[in-house]
């Protein structure tokens, strides 16, 4: 299992040498990133199928330096395979989406491919060294694939984008350094907040790991940065890749599961359930009121987001599995509506005409986009109907104000989503001409089915495809 | 007779060089003769020694040992890095560079015997000759015409530090006779409280912070270096840098560690002095060499932080960060040597708009090196930020955090940079070198070595670092 996962770590680097070195304008590159993404799955699946009960769970560590002792240690179980899972089948929807100039961009598919090794370094880190390292770490690709891929006005935004990101990660730095203080070598991040430390500096190491795992969450005030940046995304597949900033935050709590026993996590917990709750209304009301579905759905990422670290700070350990779940669909769905919407865009631009009921000319693209967006929203033809289900239940059994508010805000957003669908497929708002409209290809359409069935059949059984 | 010249023969050679090179300046037209002949004579040095590292001609004057070893071959590699790229930059602008090879060579030659020195005489006079030698550097070749300002800047303060040097070294050998740290250090140990003793403490340590260019001294360093011209600059980067540094640790843990309390207080302010006009200096800079100057106050200023206490664990972590900031700034050095617009070398940040599209690998290696800089990981500079920042939070947690505020400032002027990389320029550059493509490729691999490797810096270096200690 070892070596199954030092393989694993090592294919996406692998993948960054072949695509650099592959030929100029054609799509060796694309193909290269398609094949090495493709290979992972293959070998996230070898891997669910090895574990044999849900708490399974394989190590392999890694001696970096002796004097101190830093050992990176590797580890992943059911839970982190379900996240990969997810995060990798959303990329290769991401590529899918790309034109056939972007498939022939080379830094585009290199950084995307270092962006998904520090991702996986980062899910499958079980040490503060070696995490702290993959969180700072992927800031720079995701930098990067602004700059070079986004518009002038968002290498501004970028810079602000990453300075506000790399405060965030000192903090984790910081957290680090103390804890490296007192306990030389590697600490387990299961360890971290049942150490013998003093009291002044376990409120240090809890502040630093909150105040950075909540850097990469668009909580209010600090939302401007990330909703600045998604803003007028053309590229899908950075799009997905920056919708994935959260979840590194998000997983950064999971992970440190441990530090919600400690008394000084108490400090903590209720300001960010306000801060969460604020913002998520707030959020959903901003969405209600965008007309661009990108925004909305950014809008609703980030309400999921919450609803998620709300689950994780107030539910016990019992729900990960169902977080696991909803968030591994919740991942491809939101990846799956932004190709779709950028399909949806591309030939409005095609045909020169109206943003609103395109979809009325387009059936195979409009059956596709409605299947996703009733996932979205909740209706029960997903496993995510069933975990979040569980999710809310259990929030409203914790504290029933905040269940009212997080249905109240994910209703909204459902709203908002499904309007934006209406108009989308409403002829009478229509001013496209019919005959100019070119529906969705039949290799995208097959493609897009199979992730339906992928997600339909998850309703029956979340892994139906391994147990 | 054959045995002192043998252990003379490393200085020797460097002499021989700037001989060589001097007295055949008829040939300076021919550029690549100068640096030839540097680079040779620099690699013969280099040999000598290293075969001869541990043997000395007297010995209470010089003292070789791994640790002396380990700074001596880090300057020797600097110069040769430094003559490598300036070659470059002369033969572009058809300028003679004996006497730019010569002072290179000079100042290995000094900075080898300042780190090896065991005796303050010696010790004080390299220093001044350092710095007199730093000064033909800054005077020869000064960019601007209208930069005397600058220059009389460094040479008055040059003076004032041989004034307060000199000061020293009449002081020390008035009352104690014996001007060798070994005899030095028990007397001042006696004589802790005569005021003297303390002044000429003071005078010398000033004199360090001058030439390493630390705040509150730092405003001549940012000044010469913001006029003066691409080689010049990679040198004051690079060269004296080494020389001092592995120099003060000798002297603080030899001579000085008597006063190691109150000099401690004062090493403090000065390096948080450092960090903080260094971080925001660079950010508000517009000409990149400025900016890169006091980027270095910033480090430095660090690196002077971490040798709290000067303890064998402070000291190794400082040396690791000195070790990931000379790659860095090597990398970002050679990058800028490979930027030129219409035969010149770009000077102020707009200068810089573009490069990401007309340049791509220069610009993107330029931010690999300014986020190893920044301590971003995976890069060699986070192993220098953890080894340092790891001892601020053994003791230490405010001036960690004020550290920390001031990286976060530090990364806003590197941000800058970057961000100006990709503004929309139509201005060509030039097409840069070959061998500035080797240089970069070659300071990235010898980077991503030591970060899957990082065992040969942190354990096998360090074990020489520590023989200072012994």
């Amino acid at each position: 299992m070892g070596s199954l996962l030092a393989s694993f770590l090592l294919v996406p680097l692998l993948g960054c040498i072949f695509v650099l070195f592959s030929q100029k304008h054609k799509n060796n590159g694309y193909n290269v990133a398609l094949f090495t993404l493709s290979a992972n799955i293959l070998l996230i699946l070898r891997m669910l199928s090895l574990c044999e009960t849900m708490d399974a769970e394989f190590l392999y560590s890694y001696q970096w330096l002796t004097h101190p002792n830093v050992r990176f240690i590797l580890g992943v179980d059911v839970f982190s395979l379900v996240l990969l899972l997810g995060v990798y089948i959303s990329l290769i929807i991401g590529l899918t989406g790309l034109s056939s100039e972007q498939r022939r961009n080379k830094s585009l598919q290199i950084l995307t491919l270092y962006f998904v090794w520090n991702m996986e370094a980062l899910l499958l880190a079980k040490d503060i060294i070696f995490f702290y390292i993959f969180f700072a770490g992927m800031l720079l690709p995701l930098f990067w694939l602004i700059c070079l891929h986004g518009s002038f006005k968002k290498i501004s935004s970028s810079a602000l984008f990453f300075l506000f990101n790399f405060a965030g990660s000192l903090l984790l730095l910081i957290s680090m350094l103390v804890v490296y203080r007192y306990n030389r070598g590697s600490v387990l991040l299961s360890a971290v907040g049942i150490l013998d430390i003093p009291k002044h500096a376990q409120l240090i190491v809890i502040g630093g790991i909150c105040g950075a795992f909540i850097s990469r969450i668009p909580i209010w005030p600090f939302h401007n940065w990330i909703s600045f940046i998604y803003s007028d995304i053309k590229n899908p597949l950075i799009y997905i890749v920056m919708s994935m900033m959260p979840l590194t935050g998000l997983y950064g709590f999971i992970r440190f599961g441990q530090i919600m026993l400690s008394d000084s996590i108490y400090t903590f917990v209720p300001i960010i359930e306000t801060f969460c709750v604020l913002t998520m209304l707030f959020i959903a009301l901003i969405g209600l009121s965008h007309r661009n579905f990108l925004q909305k759905l950014f809008s609703y990422s980030t309400i999921y987001y919450l609803l998620f670290l709300m689950s994780k700070l107030l539910l016990t350990d019992k729900y990960q599995m169902n977080m696991a779940y909803s968030l591994f669909i919740f991942l491809i769905v939101n990846a799956s509506l932004a190709v779709l919407d950028l399909f949806a865009e591309n030939a409005r631009e095609e045909s020169n005409g109206n943003y609103r009921g395109i979809l009325a000319y387009m059936p195979r693209l409009a059956n596709l986009f409605t299947f996703f967006v009733l996932i979205a929203v909740g209706l029960p033809i997903s496993s995510m109907f069933w975990n979040n289900f569980i999710l809310i239940s259990a929030l409203f059994r914790e504290s029933f104000m905040t269940g009212i508010w997080v249905m109240t805000s994910t209703s909204l957003i459902g709203m908002a989503l499904i309007y934006e669908l209406y108009i989308m497929c409403d002829t009478r708002l229509s001013l496209t001409t019919n005959d100019t409209v070119c529906d969705i290809s039949d290799a995208n359409l097959a493609f897009f089915a199979g992730v339906t069935i992928i997600l339909f059949l998850s309703f029956f059984n979340p892994l139906w495809f391994v147990f | 007779m054959i045995e002192y010249v043998l252990y003379l023969s490393p200085l020797l050679a460097l002499l021989l060089g700037i001989f060589c090179i001097i007295f055949r300046s008829d040939t300076a037209t021919n550029i690549s003769y100068s640096f030839k002949t540097a680079r040779t004579f620099l690699f013969i040095s280099f040999f000598l020694e290293i075969v001869f590292y541990n043997k000395s001609l007297i010995a209470n004057v010089t003292q070789g040992s791994p640790f002396t070893l380990l700074f001596e071959s880090s300057l020797y590699i600097c110069a040769f890095i430094v003559l490598y790229l300036s070659k470059k930059w002369f033969t572009s602008m058809n300028v003679a560079g004996h006497w730019f090879c010569s002072c290179i060579l000079m100042s290995v030659l000094y900075g080898c015997l300042l780190v090896e020195s065991y005796n303050l005489l010696l010790t004080v006079l390299m220093c001044v000759l350092l710095m007199f030698n730093n000064f033909i550097l800054i005077k020869l070749f000064q960019k601007k015409k209208d930069s005397s300002l600058n220059i009389k800047i460094y040479m008055i303060m040059m003076f004032l530090s041989w004034l307060l040097s000199g000061f020293s070294l009449i002081v020390f050998y008035t009352y104690s006779g014996d001007l060798s740290y070994s005899a030095l250090m028990p007397y001042i140990d006696v004589n802790q409280q005569d005021l003297f003793i303390f002044s000429a403490v003071a005078a010398l340590v000033c004199v360090f912070v001058f030439m390493f260019g630390l705040a509150p001294l730092h405003f001549w360093f940012a000044e010469a270096l913001a006029n003066t011209i691409l080689p010049v600059i990679t040198y004051f980067l690079l060269v004296p840098i080494v020389a001092c540094f592995g120099c003060f640790i000798q002297l603080n843990l030899h001579m000085l560690a008597a006063y190691q309390d109150e000099l401690l207080f004062f090493y403090k302010i000065v390096a948080l002095l450092s960090v903080g006009i260094g971080a925001i200096g660079a950010c508000s800079a517009q000409n990149i060499r400025k900016t890169f100057a006091y980027v270095s106050v910033y480090h430095l200023g660090l690196i002077l932080l971490a040798l709290f206490h000067f303890t064998p664990k402070t000291v190794d972590a400082s040396f690791v960060y000195l070790f990931s900031y000379l790659l860095a700034i090597t990398g970002i050095c050679t990058t800028l040597f490979g930027l030129k617009i219409k035969g010149e070398y770009l000077m102020t940040l707009p200068e810089l708009s573009g490069a990401a599209y007309k340049k791509p690998y220069i610009a993107a290696m330029m931010a690999v090196f300014i986020f190893s800089l920044s301590g971003l990981p995976p890069f060699l500079g986070f192993m220098g930020q953890f080894s340092v920042l790891s001892r601020l939070a053994a003791y230490r947690l405010y001036e960690l955090g004020f550290v920390l505020l001031m990286s976060i400032i530090l990364t806003f002027a590197y941000i800058q940079i970057i961000y100006t990389m990709f503004k929309d320029n139509k201005i060509p550059f030039d097409r840069a070198d070959k061998g500035i493509y080797t240089a970069m490729l070659i300071n990235a691999a010898v980077m991503l070595f030591i970060v899957v490797n990082p065992q040969y810096l942190v354990e096998d270096f360090v074990l020489m670092i520590e023989t200072v200690f012994k």
